[in-house]
């Protein structure tokens, strides 16, 4: 029953049209959403989508290749910024600006990810983490990006529907395009690539993978995504300053998001991103004074009983062994 | 694999699904009430600003309902608000503003603390066609979007510090030299610039200014700097957490000037509080003062502040009377407009020329008040005192003495 | 003039050093980012508010205590929570402290309100002079404080028994175990000591600056630039880190103005590891 794919992994050629149907069906609901649903909701949903797409961002670069990019906000700010600067100071169309955003995002990744991708686990991290500090102070002291007062944007034509469903539908197909990025990835060879760098980086090279260029085509991917993010972040909001677009939290969020539905995997991270936001949505508007924590309870209870996410959960049999799984192999 | 892959996530969507639909019913407001609604920054940065802001709602909402509630159209409304916390967080306020006008179906939309919250809250209200009356936001750039349901309370920010320039220009020994120190954000930016041109008209000499990065605990070296210049005057565009260590860092290195002028910081009880002795002789700016004695109508400066503390038995802070006065403000254009709709109660509120409590409103066509006031209050003794109208009896100490000769 | 700014440096980056000091242990020993240690910061801060508020001491005298509390609550919580995911990587620990920092900061906010806390005492900003420039006597004890606590900490690694098992524990568990060591309890005392230190450090900070539930996070970013610049896990290269921190916040100052302090940090801090991958004196073992 179980064959095996070009890679050498087990398929199951049985559970090929259940699959695609209830992927099919998923797919139709999140399109049909706007129809259903109230402005609240289909906002709320856009933001679900934005930070699944920071999560896969974060995914690429972590998950698969074993580099913590903590500081991978930097790339959201970037392109929130190119964008706003191109349209308030040259007129550029949003599109362009948009596309711009994206480009922007990949030369600065893979031009700075030459030089800090040698750096390896915890100072690689903390190199990314003073690089959005760095980028942020610098936006600060720049004239054309307003400084600390920020930047308003042209405002996006419309009634208050069309906006909502305007954004939605990008968060959306961007999430999508992000997600089907990473199934490529993860069935080629530069999958397993990335897997053997985040093995053992050694072994890999010794195995004739040669590390730098893969590390940096993750980098970029993973920005890539970050920045357009980023860029339809600030056209929907229509301000941005410094202070927004480049604080710390969402960037542990991103982590946060991915490792509960799965490092590594390629709908954990989306997972992670709805469960968490939707949880946040509950604890904080029935709960204001424990929202904190609540959500912090959460985390230590995940990173306690469920280390390797939500995903990993989910269709096996309860037992009391399976919930203390994580602590017997994690404690010390 | 897969197949398990995907039944779980088919599972996790489900669940999400469910839980949304269960969140998704409520109930919606009785008739006979009107329903106002306000994202507002229980937690985060602004915190303490955005709790004050949500004290004065809280007042006059039971204010109003003691007396009956709302009339509107010679019918009487009880006033219900129904509150959430936007974590002092741009997207969450603008995804609120949005529940809050889709979901909960509110009348009226109550403003939320701070301007860079309230760009992103007034966007979706102006879409929507919901008024929003900034009582805590007067950034210029705010107004200058074209905006016709959004309305100022305060004079713009771009004048917050002029007035207080205005004050020192005038006393004697008579100063020469500034320093102004600016906070990289958008109400402090906007404030000293303002201040920056202003002070040519007055003949004072600029001879230090810097802006610093938020977040900036630590001024010694900046101060050693200004030491060297030795400014007569000292205007410091920062909140709370900045100018406190500063003040203290000016002492620890004898930084002297005959005057330091602050924005809205020195007002809070704890600045004083946390500085002591060290807090007397700082200026602050202030929105609106005993001294201004406004009448308006329900009340005057003395009886809200009176009112105010029998009613919730805290003592009135600035915040809790300016939340107060944009909701006056609403009530009155609400009841005159007599009734509900949105664009009707817009009308009447561009072209009202009113007094309250709070001072006088008059909003020009970009729905900045040309009208409203600024005091200047001092810490004197560790209490604030204003100079400017003056209280009782109220002198300007000036010039400010050495620190070691406190 | 340059004389003060080498002052107000070497008094500033003393404090740094002293809270980089504690994070770059825990990371040095057990591998773990601790992203609750800014906010431990700030429970010490409090702790020290309270105390003065309460009994109207002097808040150098509530050090002992703040320090003890924390060192009590570190104990127990790596003891009982951190320990479980100990082999989990740094992505579970850090996220695991993160949600630590989350619980924390609602305690304080339960606790206190979310408004600013400082204590002043009558002797804060008195000063001296010394060549024409001005030192304050406070900041100078603060400095003294955390550098006789730095010196002793490295000492009572180097040169004590239990210090010896810690060093032991942290560059090979399996060995450290084969010869007796209880690398548990190691493990527990190691982030007590340094929650202690952060809870020590709290109190001097609140001399110094006014704290809100939320500070901790702006601490963080210092702890990380002077633990990693000094290499992590070296205690006295964090001193060095944050001597070196000190004095770049005042020369960037003196020399491009206030608004570019943040540039030229975050600028140095990248180009020392593109040239020195792992700070000034990071080791391999540890981690």
């Amino acid at each position: 029953m179980a064959e095996r794919d070009r890679l050498g992994r087990k398929t199951t050629a049985g559970g090929a049209w259940a699959t695609r149907t209830v992927f099919g069906v998923l797919l139709l609901a999140a399109f049909l959403v706007p129809l259903a649903l109230r402005g609240y909701w289909v906002r709320l949903l856009a933001n679900v989508f934005m930070f699944g797409i920071l999560a896969q961002g974060v995914n690429i670069i972590a998950g698969y290749c074993g580099y913590l990019a903590l500081g991978n906000i930097l790339f959201f700010g970037l392109g929130a910024y190119v964008t706003a600067v191109l349209m308030t100071h040259f007129g550029v169309p949003f599109p362009v600006a948009f596309a711009a955003s994206g480009a922007g995002a990949v030369i600065f990744s893979a031009g700075i990810g030459l030089l800090i991708l040698r750096l390896k686990g915890q100072y690689f991290l903390m190199a990314t983490l003073a690089l959005s500090e760095l980028m942020r102070e610098v936006i600060s002291s720049l004239d054309i990006t307003g400084g600390g007062r920020g930047l308003t944007l042209p405002m996006f034509t419309g009634g208050a529907a069309t906006v909502n469903n305007f954004f939605y539908y990008l968060m959306l197909l961007l999430m999508l395009a992000c997600t089907f990025c990473i199934w490529l990835i993860d069935r080629s060879y530069l999958g397993l690539a990335f897997k053997a760098i985040k093995f053992d980086e050694d072994a890999a090279s010794v195995m004739g993978i040669n590390p730098p260029p893969y590390k940096t085509a993750a980098w970029a991917i993973s920005s890539l995504f970050t920045g357009f993010a980023g860029s339809a972040f600030a056209y929907w909001m229509g301000y941005i300053d410094p202070g927004v677009v480049f604080e710390i939290t969402p960037s542990i969020k991103m982590y946060l998001m991915m490792v509960l539905g799965g490092a590594g995997t390629v709908w954990g991270p989306v997972a992670g991103a709805l469960f968490i936001e939707l949880v946040s949505e509950l604890a904080w508007s029935r709960f204001m004074e424990y929202q904190f924590l609540i959500v912090g309870s959460i985390l230590i209870l995940t990173c306690l009983f469920t280390p390797k996410g939500l995903m990993d959960l989910v269709g096996k049999k309860f037992t009391w062994s399976l919930f203390t799984k994580g602590i017997r192999e994690n404690k010390i | 694999m897969k197949r398990v892959l995907m039944g779980k996530l088919l599972l996790v969507f489900t669940v999400s699904l469910f839980l949304l639909g269960t969140v998704a019913v409520r109930a919606h407001a009785a008739q006979d009430k009107i329903l106002l609604g306000a994202a507002i920054s229980m937690t985060g940065k602004f915190a303490r600003e955005g709790g004050e802001l949500k004290g004065g709602y809280d007042f006059w909402r039971d204010w109003v309902n003691g007396r009956g509630g709302m009339d509107v159209g010679g019918k009487k409304y009880k006033v219900e608000i129904i509150y959430y916390d936007d974590k002092s967080d741009t997207m969450t306020a603008a995804k609120l503003t949005e529940k809050l006008i889709t979901e909960d179906k509110v009348n009226f939309l109550l403003a939320p603390y701070s301007s860079g919250i309230a760009f992103a809250t007034s966007a979706i209200a102006e879409r929507y066609g919901y008024i929003t009356i900034a009582g805590a936001a007067n950034s210029d750039a705010l107004y200058e979007r074209g905006y016709k349901y959004l309305f100022s309370l305060l004079p713009p920010a771009s004048h917050d510090f002029n007035a207080t320039a205005d004050l020192l220009s005038r006393q004697k020994p008579a100063p020469k030299t500034v320093a102004i120190l600016a906070l990289d954000s958008l109400l402090t930016i906007l404030s000293t610039d303002g201040l920056r041109n202003h002070i040519k008209t007055l003949g004072l000499q600029e001879v230090y200014y810097t802006k610093f990065p938020a977040k900036t605990t630590d001024f010694s070296a900046m101060l050693t700097v200004i030491k060297a210049k030795n400014p007569d005057l000292v205007f410091f565009g920062g909140y709370f957490e900045d100018s406190v260590p500063f003040l203290k860092q000016c002492k620890e290195l004898n930084v002297n000037a005959k005057a330091f002028a602050f924005l809205t910081a020195p007002q809070f009880e704890d600045w004083v509080k946390i500085l002591g002795k060290d807090g007397d002789y700082a200026f602050s700016v202030m929105y609106w003062a005993r001294a201004m004695n406004w009448k308006g109508p329900y009340f005057d400066v003395k009886s809200f502040a009176d009112t105010f503390q029998k009613q919730t038995g805290t003592p009135m802070r600035l915040y809790h009377a300016q939340g107060a006065a944009g909701c006056v403000l609403l009530q009155i254009a609400i009841e005159k407009a007599g009734t509900l709709n949105q664009a009707k109660v817009r009308d009447v509120l561009s072209k009202m020329d009113v007094t309250t409590f709070w001072g006088p409103f008059k909003a020009d066509e970009k729905g900045k008040n040309i009208k409203g006031r600024i005091a200047i209050l001092q810490v004197q003794h560790g209490k604030t005192v204003s100079v400017d109208p003056a209280d009782p009896g109220a002198k300007v100490w000036y010039p400010t003495p050495p620190w070691d000769k406190r | 003039m340059i004389l003060q700014m080498i002052i107000n440096g070497l008094l500033v980056g003393g404090l740094y050093a002293s809270i980089g000091v504690s994070f770059s242990l825990v990371y040095g020993i057990m591998g773990i980012i601790n992203l609750a240690q800014g906010t431990q910061i700030i429970l010490g801060a409090y702790l020290t508010c309270a105390m003065v508020q309460f009994f109207h001491i002097d808040p150098f005298l509530t050090l002992p205590v703040s320090g003890f509390v924390l060192f009590c609550w570190g104990y127990a919580i790596q003891r009982c929570i951190i320990n479980m995911v100990g082999k989990g990587g740094v992505v579970l620990t850090s996220l695991l402290t993160f949600g630590l920092n989350l619980v924390l900061i609602n305690i304080i906010l339960l606790i206190w309100n979310a408004d600013f806390r400082g204590v002043n005492p009558a002797y804060a900003g008195k000063n001296f002079e010394l060549f024409g420039a001005t030192i304050p006597y406070v900041r100078l004890a603060v400095f003294f404080v955390a550098v006789v606590a730095t010196v002793s900490l490295h000492w009572f690694l180097g040169h004590t028994q239990t210090g010896n098992a810690i060093h032991a524990s942290a560059q090979n568990k399996r060995a450290a175990q084969i010869v007796g060591i209880n690398i548990r309890h190691s493990y527990a005392l190691t982030f007590a000591i340094s929650s202690g230190l952060a809870g020590a450090m709290g109190t001097l900070y609140v001399i110094l600056k006014p704290v809100s539930p939320f500070s901790g996070a702006d601490l963080l970013m210092i702890l990380f630039l002077v633990a990693v610049l000094g290499g992590l896990g070296n205690i006295p290269g964090a001193l060095l880190g944050g001597v070196v921190m000190g004095l770049t916040d005042s020369f960037s100052v003196l020399c491009l103005g206030m608004q570019y302090q943040k540039i030229v940090l975050f600028l140095g801090f990248i180009l020392v590891l593109i040239f020195l991958p792992r700070g000034f004196f990071g080791r391999r073992f540890y981690g």
